[in-house]
């Protein structure tokens, strides 16, 4: 059965109340939550009306009733309670109905039945005061029990706002408004939600990128740092990518819009992060289990508590027979309000999720926690993971004494400047570095896989690769020149991040598709052993398997669309992304920033998540179970008939706080995580 | 209600997608989730 984001209650799956967003369907139990679920900052604002109303004539209530000694002081009440009651709490039997309609009980119902029943059993003692001799008005319970779950509801829709804060200031990051340049060359000024793909637009210095697109005209350096962590702006040239959300420093570009709106980057994140929270967890299965037993329960452990109470006290003759009979039954249904279980999961989640993209992590699948918060190995690919994605020209090893390596270089890279193939520009770059003059090429061909020719000086030049992926060749007329090796640079954090792990005991692993020699080479600097040399794609996968057939759990980091498979099989996988196609990266997490230390905080964060829910959901339900006998009456041979005074009031308060506390406990998150990886 | 162990949503005893790991049959909501489930069973079995 599906479950309402917002409350957390259970949902039928017939239920109308729903909404279609991003490709996904979410069920709600109320139109209230709906509206929560689509404006949460409209809402609040409503809530707060409603609440200052609630608060305005309750308080009079409360004094009046303990306070001031007037004949007519029932009326009064009255009068001030039917505010409260009917306006302030409208929102209540709203949803109380369209439970019922659906044949399913939640908060609403509870809260609808409980203040009711003080509020009519007071009116009817107000208006027809010989029927129950000896008994009081309740009007301080009914409206207190209003306004302080308002309160509780107000001050949790605050805390979800601030949760939220991460995902909200990412879109916060688009103008409403951008210059569109129209067929004519004139530009115009119009609303971001009219822009279409294909659309030709105007990006001044200092502003906000507001679509994806490709530079048309112009030349600037853009602020990426909010996507990818690089503070060093970016150049933008003609045909240079840009992307939404990035900051236009100092020069005015035309740009073809690619992906506006909804299929902005941007906005993709948005609904990434925003979904995270939605996600299942494993131990989620219990909290949903008890909530959806609960309302019945409530209701006749409500009706039990009562009858006692209504039997024990007439037989005894007490003249408190009504008086504590109705209270008992609006506290049990009162403190047991199941809204707390429902939320220990979502709003751990949310924060957590909002945590990581704060990290520049980007958490696409919450369901996966459970599984990380159990990894015990990590195996990272090695190119562009470990090492970086470019390569770096070692030495130039000449066939014989008798050429010269500078010679043999300036041939290479002569031939190369026209290819756009990594290891071409790493020996354009080497040479350019040494200061050799490339020389004229004419007829240059490039076939992809096998290498580069051209003609220079009257002499076909060719640089050719072999089975070795990090040597090419050089040959002139057929004959070779010599050779030019290379290698990946180990990337510093690949090395802070394997001792790291090993420190929290976890172990480590190398797979590639490079040769033993290269792999065992990075191995020895890294320290890492267990090294998986000369491995096809495909078989990257199956290594991983045979790590979980032995019961390990496993993280994997990769950078390629040749780690697919093994990201998708490993139990928690991570893809290296950046740039414009992060939404699209398969994985469990991507990681925005190429800093190889953000695994370890993945690791953390999943620990840390994990052992939230649990806490938060052990206290909601421990709650719970403990509170109910009180409401009942447990505590009345300790405290004597007189506690029911209050203990409707204090149910309410102790529920209301019960969320609260479950929202702040979560928001400590933050706190847990920074301390523990011991930065910002 | 049984637990489709992929996407963690609710399935009913009677989904037409399942499969069976030693004596434990799981189910599925969609064609999606039970590919996945059986490209590595043990990954989500356990």
């Amino acid at each position: 059965m599906p479950t309402d984001p917002i409350c957390g209650m259970h949902v039928p799956q017939s239920s109308d109340i729903t909404l279609e967003q991003d490709g996904q369907k979410y069920f709600f139990c109320s139109t209230g939550c709906k509206i929560k679920f689509q404006a949460p900052e409209e809402e609040n604002k409503k809530e707060r009306t409603t609440l200052m109303v609630a608060w305005a004539f309750s308080l009079p209530v409360l004094l009046i009733n303990y306070l001031l000694a007037v004949p007519s002081k029932d009326y009064i009440m009255l009068a001030l309670a039917l505010p409260v009651q009917f306006y302030s709490g409208l929102l209540f039997y709203r949803g109380a109905y369209q439970a019922l309609r659906m044949r399913s009980g939640n908060m609403d119902l509870l809260i609808s039945i409980g203040t009711l029943t003080a509020f009519f059993f007071s009116a009817f003692v107000t208006l027809f005061p010989g029927y129950f001799s000896a008994s009081g008005v309740y009007f301080d319970t009914s409206t207190f029990i209003i306004s302080l779950i308002l309160t509780g509801n107000y001050i949790q829709g605050v805390m979800e706002l601030r949760a939220n804060d991460a995902a909200n200031k990412l879109l916060s990051r688009i103008p409403s408004h951008i210059h569109i340049i129209d067929d004519k060359g004139e530009i115009k000024d119009i609303e971001i939600d009219a822009v279409e793909k294909g659309d030709v637009i105007l990006i001044k210095p200092g502003e906000n990128v507001p679509v994806d697109g490709n530079v048309l005209e112009g030349k600037t350096e853009v602020d990426e740092s909010m996507l990818t962590g690089e503070a060093e702006p970016v150049l933008k040239i003609k045909g240079s990518k840009v992307i939404s959300g990035t900051v236009n420093i100092n020069g005015a570009i035309k740009v073809e819009v690619e992906g506006a709106g909804k299929d902005s980057t941007l906005s993709k994140l948005y609904t990434l992060i925003k979904q995270a929270a939605t996600g299942k967890l494993k131990i989620q299965r219990l909290a949903d289990t008890f909530s959806s037993y609960f309302v019945p329960i409530v209701i006749i452990a409500a009706i039990v508590a009562a009858s006692i109470w209504y039997v024990s006290l007439s037989s005894a003759g007490s003249g408190l027979v009504a008086k504590i009979t109705v209270l008992a039954f609006v506290s049990v249904i009162v403190i047991a309000c199941p809204c707390a279980i429902g939320l220990a999961t979502p709003i751990t989640l949310l924060v957590s999720s909002n945590i990581s993209s704060s990290r520049f992590i980007l958490m696409k699948n919450m369901s996966a926690m459970d599984r990380l918060s159990k990894v015990n190995i990590v195996v990272f690919d090695k190119t562009g993971t470990l090492t970086e994605a470019k390569p770096d020209v070692n030495e130039v090893l000449p066939a014989s004494k008798v050429y010269n390596a500078n010679f043999i270089l300036s041939y290479a890279a002569s031939i190369e400047q026209y290819s756009n193939h990594p290891i071409a520009k790493a020996i354009t770059e080497f040479a350019k570095g040494k200061h050799i003059s490339l020389l004229d090429v004419t007829g240059e061909e490039e076939k992809p896989g096998v290498g580069v020719s051209g003609v220079i000086k009257g002499e076909r030049v060719e640089v050719r690769g072999g089975s070795d992926k990090n040597r090419v060749s050089i040959f002139v007329n057929g004959r070779r020149l010599g050779d030019v090796t290379l290698s990946y640079r180990i990337k510093e954090s690949s090395k802070a991040v394997i001792r790291k792990f090993e420190e929290s005991g976890i172990k480590t692993a190398m797979v590639t598709g490079d040769k033993l020699e290269e792999a065992r080479r990075v191995g020895n600097i890294l320290g890492i052993t267990d090294i998986h040399a000369e491995i096809t794609p495909e078989k990257k996968a199956d290594i991983i398997k045979a790590y979980q057939q032995n019961g390990l759990y496993v993280m994997y980091a990769g950078d390629g669309i040749n780690d697919a498979a093994a990201i998708e099989t490993a139990d928690f996988g991570v893809a290296l992304g950046g740039g414009s196609d992060i939404a699209k990266e398969s994985g469990d997490a991507v990681l925005l920033k190429d800093d190889m230390m953000l695994l370890y905080d993945i690791y953390v964060i999943g620990r840390a998540t994990i052992s939230k829910v649990k806490q938060n959901i052990g206290w909601a339900i421990g709650y719970n179970a403990a509170l109910m006998p009180i409401a009942g009456g447990a505590v009345v041979p300790l405290f004597g008939l007189g506690i029911y005074s209050f203990l409707p009031i204090l149910a309410a308060a102790a529920m209301g706080m019960s969320s609260v506390s479950v929202v702040l406990n979560s928001l400590l998150l933050k706190r847990t995580i920074n301390k523990r990886l011991g930065r910002e | 209600m049984e637990k489709d162990v992929v996407c963690g949503m609710e399935v009913a005893k009677t989904s037409e997608y399942k499969s069976a790991v030693k004596d434990k049959t799981f189910f599925f909501c969609s064609t999606e989730c039970k590919a996945k489930f059986d490209a590595n069973p043990i990954k989500y079995a356990r």
